[in-house]
């Protein structure tokens, strides 16, 4: 590698180029500090002029022409971009070769250099690649640098640098939050391995495109050194491949909260969905039995409003209060029963503070209102100084499960007696159904001044 | 029968009971369901899968092992658990209608034991 270099053959077309008008001009144009000629049929073999080596302090006659010499001495990454933006510039002329690279000194310092350069096509193919060099400014690659460097440093997003084989070498202090890890524990470490990091799709895929210069960007799930569940927006840029090894930049952006809200919105339309399909279910089931024991299409009509109109009104009050898994249970009552009572008179409402399930409040205003509406029909309400009390308590069931107690007392007035409920009919069975739906039971008798119905069900989350 | 809304549960037991059928239940929740699946023998089963919260499958299992065939009707999208655990239960979906509903419970007890 270090010996002395012979005229090759590149050397000698260079010498009969320059005699060419277009290539003189080229040279002209520029300031150069030295000339890169390549010979794109033999990759292997271009030829850099000796001025710039000596330029860079590496004793003049060296023989640095060969790609081994020229890999060791610019940086990888700079030297991975380089041949990028020279296959673009191949397939298309109007892409311009032009970048600034960094390359080691003799003495160990590193100067940046310009570097651009024009294939020379044959029939539309390129065959050579005339390129020149140009010695930037030696103090204002490394400001530039470090302030990049400390603009990522300063980032919140997790930034880091890291190679298939040696593992992390970069770990800014985005990294250190996010994931709980210092950089010095980082180091050398896979940080896929790290932080636990499952890929939405396989490793091998995502491997395979950075080792063919693609980046890959996802959704990333981890695990912080603390536990914690954490999701990233991932971008990993390839911005070396070389000697069997990739060196990925990856910058990792926290979206866990993004992501539960997500999750969280998904399941409501889900549980959304479920509830339309239902409610769909409920009333054609409510049609159908409303139907059965109907022969009048206006009294049928009025009834599946009542019905629809009842089961809106629980619907609403669950609604209401979005937030929250349970419901009051005076709102109910309120909701369903208030209706048949503008003013007050007839309906007291008496009860503990007491909290529903969501999902009793179908079945508990269905019960409500198939009682309100019997009473209209045959009870209190149907006779002259009728009313009705309904009182409630919260009692201590089986194990210690709170269940809710309801007296649903109807005073007849002055037609006291038995009667006012038609217990074969379809409201009676809904009652029932419904109790049963609820996990509690329902019950009649007839007391001095009339119909009492007691229900009883349980009020916690778990049943 | 397994149906906690009262209304579905009600109109289609009434629909069967039009049909000839005698229906037991219907179980409004698990506890009902497994009782029924237990002691009550029956040609055929109506499963709603979501109980206030707890899925139906227990009773399910205690069908199958009966030998007694089912279906299921619910409200929720394709699980795909549904097709790997019960291939031989049909999934009819809310809201499905009611004779819908009940030609689908003849075909299964026409299909007896082959389709559980």
């Amino acid at each position: 590698m270090q010996a002395r270099a012979k005229q090759n053959h590149l050397e000698q077309e260079v010498d009969g180029l320059l005699h060419q008008p277009g290539a003189a001009r080229f040279l002209d144009d520029v300031a150069v500090d030295g000339v890169l000629y390549w010979d794109l049929e033999k990759p292997d073999q271009q030829w850099v002029s000796p001025g710039f080596w000596e330029r860079l302090g590496y004793e003049s006659g060296l023989d640095l022409n060969d790609g081994a010499s020229w890999q060791r001495l610019v940086f990888a990454e700079d030297h991975a971009r380089l041949l990028e933006n020279f296959r673009q510039h191949c397939l298309d002329p109007d892409t311009p070769f032009d970048q600034t690279i960094r390359v080691r000194k003799a003495d160990g310092h590193v100067v940046t250099v310009r570097c651009r350069g024009t294939a020379l096509r044959e029939g539309g193919t390129p065959v050579r690649m005339l390129g020149v060099q140009t010695i930037l400014d030696e103090t204002q690659a490394p400001r530039i640098d470090r302030q990049l460097s400390e603009l990522i440093e300063m980032s919140d997003d997790a930034v880091m640098a890291w190679s298939f084989k040696k593992g992390v070498c970069r770990w800014n202090a985005g990294a250190e939050k996010l994931f709980g890890v210092s950089a010095a524990q980082a180091e050398g470490r896979d940080p896929g391995i790290l932080t636990e990091a499952i890929y939405p799709e396989p490793w091998q895929e995502i491997s395979r495109k950075l080792s063919s210069g693609e980046q890959w960007s996802g959704e990333v799930q981890r695990r912080a050194a603390d536990g914690r569940r954490i999701c990233t927006s991932a971008r990993l840029s390839p911005v070396d491949i070389a000697g069997g090894d990739i060196l990925v930049l990856e910058i990792d952006r926290d979206i866990t909260a993004e992501r539960e809200v997500r999750e969280k919105l998904r399941d409501h339309n889900r549980e959304l969905n479920h509830r339309v399909k239902n409610l769909f279910a409920i009333i054609q089931g409510l049609i159908d039995l409303s139907g059965t024991d109907a022969s009048d299409p206006i009294l049928l009509t009025r009834k599946i409003q009542a019905r629809i109109s009842a089961l809106a009104a629980a619907h609403l009050v669950s609604i209401d209060e979005e937030e929250v898994q349970s419901i009051s249970f005076m709102a109910l009552l309120e909701a369903v029963l208030r209706p048949y009572d503008e003013h007050k008179e007839r309906l007291s409402l008496v009860g503990d503070q007491v909290r529903l399930p969501k999902r009793a409040v179908t079945p508990a205003g269905m019960i409500f209102h198939e009682l309100a509406t019997n009473a209209v029909k045959y009870g209190a309400w149907s006779r002259p100084g009728g009313s009705i009390a309904v009182a409630w308590e919260e009692i201590a069931g089986p194990g210690g499960q709170p269940r809710l107690s309801v007296s649903w007392r109807e005073n007849f007035g002055e037609t006291a007696g038995d009667g006012g409920i038609d217990v074969e009919g379809l409201g009676v069975r809904l009652i029932r159904q419904s109790a049963r739906q609820l996990g509690g039971t329902a019950a009649w008798e007839w007391q001095s001044e009339g119909l009492m119905v007691t229900l009883e069900f349980p009020i916690g989350d778990e049943r | 029968m397994v149906e906690d809304e009262a209304f579905v549960a009600l109109a289609i037991a009434g629909a069967l009971e039009d049909e000839g059928a005698e229906v037991a239940g219907p179980a409004a929740t698990i506890g009902e369901a497994l009782d029924l699946a237990k002691d009550v023998p029956c040609d055929a089963a109506i499963l709603d899968i979501d109980l206030g919260g707890i899925d139906v499958f227990p009773a399910a299992d205690v069908l199958r092992a009966k030998r007694v065939p089912f279906l299921f009707h619910t409200g929720h999208g394709t699980r795909r658990e549904l097709k790997r655990d019960y291939p031989g239960a049909p999934v009819c979906k809310k809201p499905m209608s009611i004779p819908d509903l009940v030609g689908q419970v003849a075909r299964l007890i026409e299909g007896g034991d082959e389709t559980a």
